[in-house]
């Protein structure tokens, strides 16, 4: 490369390492030592006001994006307080993503350490509200109808294993925070609970996010068919623990017709 | 053979399509189900980095009925970082599966040192910089096997490093890299007010055969400098820009951007009626425009 063009590319690089450290350090809500490097490199008629709209504008729209994909956080919190732990996410936080849809990624544990009294539920509201975002947009999948298990040999029932959809997750709330969130939304939240709660959720056949309770026998049941892609055998055999023998097998068989009728399932082997 | 040549160039681009929408989520119901006259969407392609869901599938079924221009905001053409192979692959993906007629982005940088800005920043207009750009256009059109189109930007701040005006910057990055270019009237405007540049100059002296696109948009007066929001209707003299670079360049596939206060799909339909009606005269006299030839001055120096 001629030297005149490397000379002039070392002069951008300059540019850019000044301008990106100058929004990340006003997104502190600190000045920027970078600022008077910048200024000498700006052309006497660009606007008094110019790094300012660019670095209003990097803190502004990511507190905006946190707030839109957190609807029921930013009620529950109050504008006030959710701006205050948004604002300090974002100044502890450089976006290193290229879409804005994971710049929240890191949110939910950033607001666990907070040492707020809220800090543990907001923390677990906005995991949910995240989880609920990545089965909204998760991978599409074919969903396999309950004809499939009935029509299954009786010599593969004990070998049975379940491919769930792509957008089936567990969530466990430690915070009564799905409660929570169903009150904000207007349907009766769960009764208030100091039990560790387990929450399925899927995106199902019309592209909307569904949940629901888990007790802790189908809680067991899925974790070891639907995570741990157990057999049934083995699942059965993980319930003793929660059922009686007797129980097991019919219980199973409800659980596993209402997997299928809830779209649960992509697939059997 | 050169680099341009070697493009596989935007499909249908050179045929007019007419004028079309920014498809926003709140929009995507009356798109499919009611009647209206948009002829074609854009989308941002970030927007649908994602694996599947409902945002998928709306695309795919405006895409089934629509011509779908794919428009990004994250490529950082201009920072001297690495160029992000991960992000071109998934918009290759995207492209594979949208089969866009026209791929996007903005002739800017968002991303340096490893972090992103989410804002499109302005480069300073030197010939080294046309340089800089053009090496990795080629690298970016080569992976993606396909022509990409940039847009000015709007800008806050001018660099003194500048030797060259924006639209001599354009053209030269646009001739050394075969892509095309994406008309922002707007930001024109935006840039009249905030650095004082002369947008009849800049229409005059861009070259016509690399515009694949016009967009149009709102703005927010401050009074001494304007901010592009793209959350308000289009100002008349932000129209009057439209129907001089319409005037110039003839029919351009042009769409009009709203980001933010989206109002309901009937009232931007409005808007591109209103919008239609600035194209009208161009479009009677059946004045193909053109390429760049077409040199009359719209009154600037």
């Amino acid at each position: 490369m001629p030297a005149r063009i490397e000379s002039s590319l070392v002069g951008l690089e300059h540019l850019q390492h000044h301008m990106m450290a100058f929004l990340l350090d006003t997104a502190q809500g600190t000045s920027s030592s970078h600022e008077a490097e910048l200024q000498r490199l700006l052309t006497a008629d660009s606007p008094p006001e110019g790094l300012q709209i660019y670095s209003h504008a990097y803190g502004t729209r990511l507190v905006e994006v946190l707030r839109n994909d957190h609807e029921k956080l930013y009620s529950w919190l109050g504008s006030e307080l959710f701006e205050s732990f948004a604002r300090s996410y974002v100044a502890s936080h450089p976006s290193t993503v290229r879409s804005l849809r994971h710049y929240g990624a890191g949110f939910p544990s950033f607001l666990a350490e907070l040492e707020h009294p809220k800090a543990e539920r907001a923390a677990q509201l906005c995991l949910f509200e995240r989880t609920l975002m990545d089965a909204y947009d998760s991978a599409s999948a074919p969903r396999l109808a309950a004809d499939r298990l009935t029509a299954l040999a009786p010599e593969r029932w004990p070998v049975l294993k379940l491919r769930c959809h792509p957008s089936v997750r567990v969530f466990t709330d430690t915070a009564t925070a799905v409660s929570l969130w169903q009150e904000m939304n207007g349907a009766p939240g769960s009764p208030p609970s100091s039990e560790v709660q387990h929450w399925l959720l899927w995106r199902d056949h019309s592209r909307v996010c569904q949940f629901r309770h888990l007790q802790a026998a189908e809680y067991v049941a899925f974790t070891a068919m639907g995570t741990s892609h157990l057999t049934l055998a083995d699942t059965a055999e993980r319930l003793l623990e929660t059922l009686s023998a007797e129980q097991i097998a019919a219980q199973l068989q409800q659980f596993l017709g209402q997997w299928f009728v809830d779209g649960l399932v992509s697939d059997i082997n | 053979m050169t680099q341009a040549e070697r493009l596989v160039p935007n499909p249908s681009v050179t045929d007019f399509a007419g004028f079309g929408l920014g498809l926003r989520p709140a929009h995507f119901h009356d798109v499919l189900h009611n009647s209206h006259p948009v002829d074609w969407f854009e989308v941002i392609s970030e927007n649908f980095f994602v694996a599947g869901g409902k945002p998928r599938y709306y695309l795919s079924q405006i895409r089934e009925r629509y011509p779908v221009a794919l428009h990004g905001v994250s490529l950082s053409i201009g920072t001297r970082d690495p160029l992000d192979l991960a992000y071109l692959g998934q918009l290759k993906a995207l492209i594979d599966e949208v089969k866009p007629v026209i791929v996007s982005d903005h002739m800017c940088w968002t991303s340096g040192g490893g972090h992103n800005s989410h804002d499109l920043l302005p480069l300073p207009y030197t010939e080294e910089v046309v340089v800089h750009l053009i090496e990795r256009i080629n690298q970016v059109q080569d992976f993606l096997g396909r022509q990409i189109v940039l847009e000015n930007v709007s800008a806050y701040v001018a660099f003194q490093q500048s030797e060259l005006q924006e639209w001599e910057f354009l053209n030269a990055v646009a001739n050394g890299s075969g892509c095309g270019l994406l008309l922002d009237v707007n930001n024109i405007y935006v840039n009249e007010r905030n650095l004082g540049i002369n947008a009849s100059n800049f229409l005059n002296n861009i070259e016509g055969r690399h515009i694949q696109q016009i967009h149009v948009a709102g703005h927010s007066d401050y009074g001494s400098y304007v901010i592009d929001t793209h959350d308000a209707p289009i100002r008349p003299e932000v129209f009057e820009l439209f129907r001089a670079a319409f005037e110039r360049f003839g029919p351009i596939n042009t769409m009009i951007e709203r980001d933010d206060h989206i109002p309901e799909f009937a009232v931007l339909v409005d808007e591109l009626n209103q919008l239609r009606s600035y194209a009208a005269p161009s479009l009677d006299a059946g004045d193909a425009g053109d390429a760049g030839q077409n040199r009359e001055q719209l009154g600037g120096s």
